[in-house]
């Protein structure tokens, strides 16, 4: 008997049979075997299509840049020349950060300013803090803490985020008036601003240190967003209290 | 770990951990579609750069109408076969389509027996091999082949079964059962 040759036997793994292929396949045992493995073959190649790689040709070292050139890919580089990492804050880490700042820079406010002179609105719905003592503030905090500024419970983490994006924004607001309408530190009172700065920047450094051991630890990211955010409002001050005339170029 | 839309939301908004979650989660299998139409692994690195940029700027064009994977999967094909075409490999492929059923009919690995599947596409020519890849491992059609290599779906068609044909000798030692009375190795023609 002639058998179907390999090629036509390679067609029939997916292809009708001629009505001469199928009557020869009906009665040629060792072609239908065949035809079999060429659909076990055929089989096996699209399983190939599942299959991985133990390691990408592609690294995200060599990626990240291409696609930030793209403008696919939001932020600076997360590795600077000397190859140090550099810290990116999540939205939520961001407003978090601002809300400690809010909280610590109510009580920096009211520890430092000469008569407590430093009144700060941290509600824009006409609310003040009770800040007369760190217990107090800390106490408002806490009693607060599931319920939004119009008094309705936080329920959701969508809810949560909106209130502390609406925090952040007043922070801003409030800490960008404070620095241009504090007059509490006039007369020339540099020193304690550069203390301040000296301290803020071993502070970021500190901060900083312990982000890029362990960059998401909300905590440490807080307290480095706080840092600098700090340092900046302090620059802001300490260019207030310059002679007119004069412009703090860098610091 | 949060859903692939999510991930995809954040991803589209440039955001990095999303877009470096989608990378490593798929990069192994997309990385692999790549290697294996280039077989050249650093042409392939090059390639899968690409391919990885193109799915991310493809991505708000995503429905979710299929798995992301499935979806970046066809991406990296074609993008794949367009970066072929420019460096001139598939130019080569198509004239080898037309040249190469010599190659194929005569086994110049008489002596080699495969130990994967892909181990033995390996030794497919060029041509053969590109249109046994689309056709039996991706799933296109003998008209999507036409379209993507220009040539006729007939040729596509020619090329595949020539490819299956060298494969299964290539395989036979896996693939048959070694009693001698089922008689394959010699009951087959063409092997």
């Amino acid at each position: 008997m002639l058998h179907l040759d390999a090629e036509t036997l390679a067609a029939l793994a997916d292809e009708q049979p001629t009505a001469r292929d199928a009557e020869h396949l009906r009665e040629c045992a060792v072609c239908a075997r065949e035809v079999e493995a060429y659909r076990a073959l055929r089989a096996e190649g699209a399983r190939t299509a599942a299959a991985v790689l133990d390691a990408p040709l592609t690294s995200w070292a060599t990626l990240a840049p291409a696609l930030r050139a793209a403008g696919l890919l939001n932020g600076a580089d997360a590795t600077d020349a000397g190859g140090a990492r550099r810290v990116r804050f999540a939205p939520w880490m961001r407003v978090a950060a601002v809300i400690a700042i809010a909280v610590g820079g109510v009580l920096t406010g009211r520890v430092t300013a000469p008569g407590g002179r430093f009144e700060v609105a941290a509600s824009t719905d006409g609310g003040s803090t009770d800040g007369g003592s760190t217990n107090g503030t800390a106490s408002l905090v806490s009693d607060r803490a599931s319920v939004t500024a119009d008094g309705t419970p936080i329920s959701s983490l969508t809810q949560a985020l909106k209130v502390m994006e609406r925090a952040e924004n007043d922070y801003r607001i409030a800490a960008a008036f404070i620095a241009s309408h504090d007059s509490s530190n006039g007369g020339g009172d540099l020193d304690r601003f550069r203390t301040r700065l000296a301290a803020l920047d071993k502070v970021s450094d500190a901060a900083l240190k312990a982000v890029n051991r362990s960059p998401q630890d909300p905590v440490l990211n807080q307290y480095l967003a706080s840092a600098r955010a700090a340092r900046s409002a302090t620059l802001q001050q300490l260019g207030n209290t310059l002679p007119a005339g004069v412009r703090l170029a860098s610091y | 770990m949060e859903s692939d839309s999510i991930t995809i939301r954040r991803a589209i908004n440039g955001d990095e951990r999303a877009l470096r979650q989608l990378w490593s989660q798929y990069a192994p299998h997309i990385d692999a579609v790549v290697l294996r139409f280039a077989q050249d692994r650093d042409l392939a690195a090059d390639i899968a750069q690409d391919v990885w940029i193109q799915i991310f700027r493809a991505l708000p064009t995503f429905r979710g109408e299929s798995q992301f994977g499935t979806w970046a999967h066809r991406i990296a094909v074609n993008r794949t076969l367009n970066a072929l075409r420019k460096v001139r490999r598939l130019g080569k492929v198509e004239v080898a389509i037309e040249e190469d059923s010599a190659s194929v009919t005569d086994d110049h690995d008489r002596g080699f027996l495969a130990e994967s599947i892909e181990q033995a596409a390996a030794h497919l020519p060029p041509g053969a091999r590109m249109v046994w890849t689309l056709h039996d491992v991706e799933g296109y059609t003998h008209e999507d082949i036409a379209a993507q290599l220009g040539i006729t779906a007939g040729a596509s068609k020619s090329q595949l079964f020539k490819a299956r044909a060298k494969l299964r000798r290539l395989l036979a030692h896996l693939m048959d059962d070694p009693t001698p009375a089922l008689g394959y190795r010699h009951a087959a023609p063409g092997r």
